[in-house]
């Protein structure tokens, strides 16, 4: 597997919303490396025919009736944000300048 | 004669003197009080403490237990008559399983104030069983360490040297649990963090059966690993607790429809003819020679008493830590995308518009090893490394699953060691992420097959306990508690050394 770069790293973040200081990039660069480095010893291994797991029970998928139960309250919605006004979460501006 | 402190007592010695109404639960949780009073502001087990609540809980579980009714005659009777297991009994939980208005952060700054609208379904469990919460125990940041140097708010130190790491990521529960803090726990466990941490710490922990517990309001890390499980001084106390919580749960679609057990009729049976397979990859290279020791001592006791024990290998199982640092990551950084500042949590001050709020708000919410964890897991799903990463990582874990059930076809339980070392020291791996993730070799593969295990405490070096881990398959809990039981009886490990005074 071929090593990630600052720029990889950086394309990354910026795909996960996250902001990574310019100080911190090489030090994030190397530990990233160092890990999939490691991950990347699965490819090690013969897969072919295999298939991906996607359940560990084998549990098929859950149904249940659509019926309307009681439900939290506006007002307990509300209660956890930074920032609300009425009742509305606030939020900036969302077009971009 | 001077009067045995509570807290020392296991949840089982304590509820039969509660049942026999000689000591009361005000009298258990305010002697836990006292204790966390003592030791907490070294341990550093507690992100929250619940004393006030607690005492006022226990009050009204004692007019329960001591309510009294006038019968013909003139005499007067209790109006209970059969007090349940665990009534009255303190316990502590890891606080990232939401708690109606007593605040759960996750371990995070982006949760710190953070007060849940609604209880998870494992607290109203514990609730409905007149148990008592003592407080939300420390971890590290969103369950993602094995230490809990990774906490927003800092790090818990273990009793048995206070230089040392609990393990983690739920080392508040196992080490409260451990000093008397707590008599009984909870932890989750997503490739390790309660099997690591009790080990570390010398108590018992169970990782239950993917599905066993439901995990309504558990703050989720990697969807397909996490789940909730004990952490407790005994294996009789594990069993108490697993009768509790396990069971089906409509909220939460992977809980499994299964009738429910009484584990502690598994304490009765003994373990002749069992048949234990030893994990060679387990027991190899990167285990110390002294953890390597203890499990082939703890071999020979499952021997004595009837086992036969022989060593098995599972060729995949060298995979399962590349394996899990795609898989828990890729599934961490898509539930982690719902921390954005608006619904709940931190919002970063002075933002101007939504995508800096976004931005601002995590970077400055989310520790290095989440931030680690998200970044590795974008990367794993992205365009071009999908297959190489995610996909394969899945089909190797089809893998570790088939080499599992073609073990039990010819076992009934297999054993290992719970780690590789015992409690390494506080700072020592905090910079070095894979060593850190090296500390759970031996119990990934576990949570990457969706089966049980147990850790219980096996010997000590310098000092410092070492765990057994115990594997069984699919929803066979009962098995782990009939092998675990019979060891510990056998083995006879004192916790003594923990309830000294710092």
């Amino acid at each position: 597997m071929e090593e990630i770069s600052k720029k990889d790293v950086k394309h990354v973040a910026k795909l996960a919303e996250l902001d990574i200081r310019e100080d911190e990039l090489d030090k994030f660069v190397d530990q990233l490396n160092i890990v999939l480095k490691h991950a990347g010893r699965i490819n090690e291994i013969d897969t072919t025919d295999v298939e991906p797991t996607s359940h560990v029970t084998n549990m098929v998928n859950i149904f249940r009736d659509d019926i309307v139960k009681k439900c939290i309250s506006k007002k307990d919605a509300l209660l956890n944000s930074p920032k609300t006004i009425e009742d509305l979460f606030e939020v900036p501006l969302i077009t971009e300048e | 004669m001077v009067k045995e402190r509570l807290y020392k007592l296991s949840a089982k010695e304590l509820s039969d003197l509660i049942s026999k109404r000689e000591i009361s639960s005000y009298e258990t949780v305010k002697d836990i009080a006292e204790r966390i009073e003592e030791v907490e502001t070294i341990v550093k087990s507690y992100i929250t403490t619940n004393i006030y609540k607690a005492i006022a809980a226990a009050r009204k579980i004692d007019k329960f237990i001591y309510g009294k009714k006038r019968i013909r005659g003139g005499k007067f009777i209790y109006k209970t008559k059969k007090i349940e297991p665990l009534t009255g009994i303190p316990i502590a939980v890891k606080d990232n399983i939401t708690t109606k208005g007593i605040h759960t952060t996750c371990g995070s700054n982006i949760l710190g104030n953070y007060k849940p609208i609604y209880d998870a379904t494992v607290i109203n469990k514990i609730k409905e069983s007149n148990m008592i919460l003592t407080g939300k125990t420390n971890m590290d940041e969103f369950a993602m360490g094995s230490s809990t140097e990774n906490s927003s708010f800092w790090t818990t130190h273990n009793p048995w040297n206070l230089s040392n790491v609990p393990g983690g990521s739920s080392g508040g529960s196992a080490a409260a649990v451990a000093v008397g803090e707590t008599p009984l726990a909870l932890g989750t466990d997503t490739g390790g963090s309660i099997r690591q941490p009790a080990a570390l710490c010398g108590v018992v922990g169970l990782k239950p059966t993917y599905g066993l517990v439901s995990r309504f309001g558990l703050i989720a890390f990697a969807s397909s690993l996490d789940q909730i499980g004990p952490i407790t001084r005994n294996v009789q106390d594990c069993a108490l607790l697993l009768n509790i919580i396990a069971g089906h749960d409509s909220l939460d679609s992977t809980s499994v429809f299964k009738d429910k057990e009484d584990y502690t009729k598994y304490l009765k049976e003994d373990i002749s003819g069992l048949k234990i397979g030893i994990i060679k990859e387990l027991m190899g290279e990167g285990i110390s020679n002294y953890v390597k020791g203890a499990v082939y001592k703890a071999i020979d006791i499952f021997s004595s008493l009837g086992a036969s024990c022989e060593e098995i290998s599972l060729p995949s199982l060298k995979f399962a830590l590349s394996a899990y640092y795609i898989i828990a990551p890729a599934e961490a950084s898509s539930n982690l995308a719902r921390y954005d500042g608006i619904r709940y949590g931190l919002r970063a001050k002075k933002v101007k518009s939504f995508r800096s709020m976004y931005r601002k708000t995590r970077s400055q919410g989310f520790g290095n090893e989440v931030k680690r964890r998200i970044m590795l897991g974008t990367y794993a799903l992205s365009r071009g490394y999908y297959e190489a990463y995610y996909l394969q990582a899945q089909k190797v874990r089809t893998l570790i699953i088939n080499d599992f059930k073609k073990v039990f076809k010819k076992f009934d339980v297999l054993v290992s060691p719970t780690t590789p070392s015992v409690a390494f020291k506080i700072g020592e791996k905090f910079e070095d992420p894979l060593t850190m993730y090296l500390s759970d070799i031996c119990t990934i593969p576990i949570n990457l097959a969706g089966i049980p295990a147990i850790s219980i405490p096996c010997g000590l070096k310098n000092n410092l306990p070492i765990g057994l881990q115990i594997i069984a398959p699919h929803f066979e809990e009962g098995l782990l508690i009939k092998t675990a039981y019979n060891f510990e009886k056998k083995f006879n490990f004192k916790l003594k050394p923990l309830f000294k005074k710092f």
